[in-house]
């Protein structure tokens, strides 16, 4: 196994790539050094978000804009579908609306967290985990602009959940830490096979549906086992209770604490073997 | 003090056509006994570097010659600690800094002093060693209050005074340099020159990959010159040069 030594650098950034050791040693590193560039990683998402919208007044405002106008349409209509009073389901939609769009933005984004940023990684040196959490980084800032939504909403239908809304953030925090293991995983495969991408999007494209974000668990009272067993039910379900007001299920955080261990082990595993041929497949 | 020590590296480059850039076509090969991947040929890879060992110690300024695909951009990647050998020891001293594309990591929608922060941050600088440095980056690109604008609307002459005056306010140990650098103006490329030859100058190891003769004898002392990822001569730049003419010409 090819192993590489390194002095220490002052001017240009500190090579983590490489170093003595074996595979988990060096992708322990590379992470190690990774989150410690934070001001590097923040800045890189921030940039990724205000890029798109540099001409535009609204900016990234824009989004949160059309989700709003979705929420506020699918509310409407549905909620005379389901016949669930709007006040009661608008803000159930809203908040479904905006988890999922971080939940499985995330899990697209990851896709990309290499091979998006492969000019970058053939001209720098810089550890490779920089680019999974700059995508984690501008997924939040995405998701905190879709925020304003929640707080219109909340406003317009007087609720407030008390306490309870404490809750968020260890909520977004697992969430947070799950799309960083998405992109160790997927940020590779993708970077490998380039047709992956489009068969995950199909897949979070089902997993919406099969998801209580447009409808209600409590709905399917027979099936309850159907929603039990989805996964990402259980990531909107910590996050949502909270913003909402609801019972808050330490099952579903014990789903996710488990999920996450589970996530962070084959994340870990998979990026330490595959770590040093991603700079040849982007 | 700067070194470079190369034991035994091997560099292997897979190439994929599109077939094996596919899940699916793997996935439907591997399930039909292998019978389609081999219509398809095996797995390819690219030597680019072959049983290379390779001493530069502290004041060396190297030049690699070589064709296209010889393995001179390789070498230099796998020095900067982008490419990981698939064989070999690597040891590297010092701090590193690298000029392979100019335009890196400049953003079209943003100003000139935005740019400089952007870009000095991916060259690895804190915010604070870049606001130490903004104004004499400012002035070594010449672009005055043009810096206030979106480099999108800049010519591309001034996108790469820019780049340029970002890339060498840095003080490295060893400095790898890919071809030479682009266009602009003939006054600037007068002053660039003082300024490329201050940067190179300063570090204490150099290696440069060119085409270009004239650069290789100004810049460097020693050349290597490279044929199908081995070293084939490593000596004065002069008499690398001249072999390396007589063998092509």
């Amino acid at each position: 196994m090819a192993e590489i030594k390194r002095g220490v650098s002052s001017a240009v950034p500190v090579n983590s790539r490489y170093g003595a050791g074996g595979v988990i040693a060096k992708a322990f590193r590379d992470m190690k050094d990774g989150l410690a560039m934070v001001s590097l990683w923040s800045f890189l998402g921030w940039r990724h978000v205000a890029r798109n919208y540099s001409r535009s007044v609204l900016g990234p405002l824009w989004l949160t804009l059309s989700m709003g106008v979705m929420v506020l349409s699918l509310g409407l209509l549905y909620s005379q579908i389901y016949k669930i009073n709007v006040a009661e389901y608008l803000p159930f939609l809203a908040v479904g609306f905006i988890l999922w769009n971080l939940i499985g933005g995330s899990i697209t984004e990851s896709c990309h967290v290499f091979s998006g940023s492969g000019h970058f990684i053939r001209q720098t040196n810089l550890p490779l985990t920089i680019y999974s959490l700059r995508t984690v980084c501008t997924q939040l800032i995405i998701f905190a602009h879709n925020f304003i939504i929640y707080i219109v909403v909340a406003l317009i239908f007087q609720i407030w959940p008390g306490p309870v809304i404490l809750l968020l953030l260890p909520a977004l925090l697992i969430i947070a830490i799950n799309c960083l293991f998405a992109g160790m995983i997927l940020g590779p495969l993708c970077a490998r096979y380039r047709d992956v991408p489009l068969i995950i999007a199909s897949l979070v494209q089902v997993a919406f549906f099969l998801t209580p974000i447009l409808w209600r668990a409590d709905l399917l009272p027979e099936r309850a086992y159907f929603v039990r067993f989805n996964p990402f039910y259980h990531f909107l379900e910590i996050a949502r209770a909270p913003l909402l007001g609801g019972p808050i299920h330490i099952s579903s955080w014990i789903v996710c604490l488990m999920i996450t261990a589970v996530h962070g082990t084959v994340a870990f595993w998979i990026f330490a073997r595959v770590r040093s041929r991603i700079a040849y497949w982007v | 003090m700067a070194a470079i020590r190369m034991e035994h590296v091997t560099v292997e480059i897979p190439i994929f056509n599109a077939k094996e850039r596919s899940l699916r076509s793997n996935i439907v090969s591997a399930a039909t006994g292998g019978r389609i991947k081999s219509e398809g040929g095996k797995k390819r890879n690219v030597r680019a570097i072959d049983d290379l060992n390779l001493h530069l110690e502290n004041g060396t300024r190297v030049g690699l010659i070589g064709h296209n695909g010889a393995g001179k951009s390789t070498i230099l990647r796998v020095i900067a600690g982008i490419y990981e050998p698939t064989a070999g020891t690597v040891d590297v001293q010092g701090s590193v800094a690298t000029m392979f594309d100019i335009g890196f990591g400049m953003d079209e929608d943003a100003t000139g002093w935005e740019n400089i922060n952007l870009r000095g941050r991916i060259l690895g600088h804190s915010p604070r060693e870049i606001k130490a440095r903004a104004n004499d980056i400012a002035e070594a690109s010449e672009l005055g209050e043009y810096l206030d604008m979106p480099i999108r609307t800049y010519s591309s002459g001034m996108t790469t005074r820019l780049a340029f005056a970002i890339s060498t306010s840095i003080d490295p140990d060893i400095l790898l340099v890919d071809e030479g650098i682009g266009a602009g103006d003939a006054a600037f490329l007068a002053r660039a020159k003082v300024r490329m030859q201050q940067f190179v100058g300063g570090a204490n190891l150099l290696v440069v990959a060119s085409h270009s003769d004239d650069l290789l004898r100004e810049w460097c002392t020693t050349g290597i010159w490279m044929e199908h990822g081995k070293m084939r001569m490593h000596g004065e730049i002069e008499d690398v040069l001249r072999a390396y003419h007589d063998a092509v010409d």
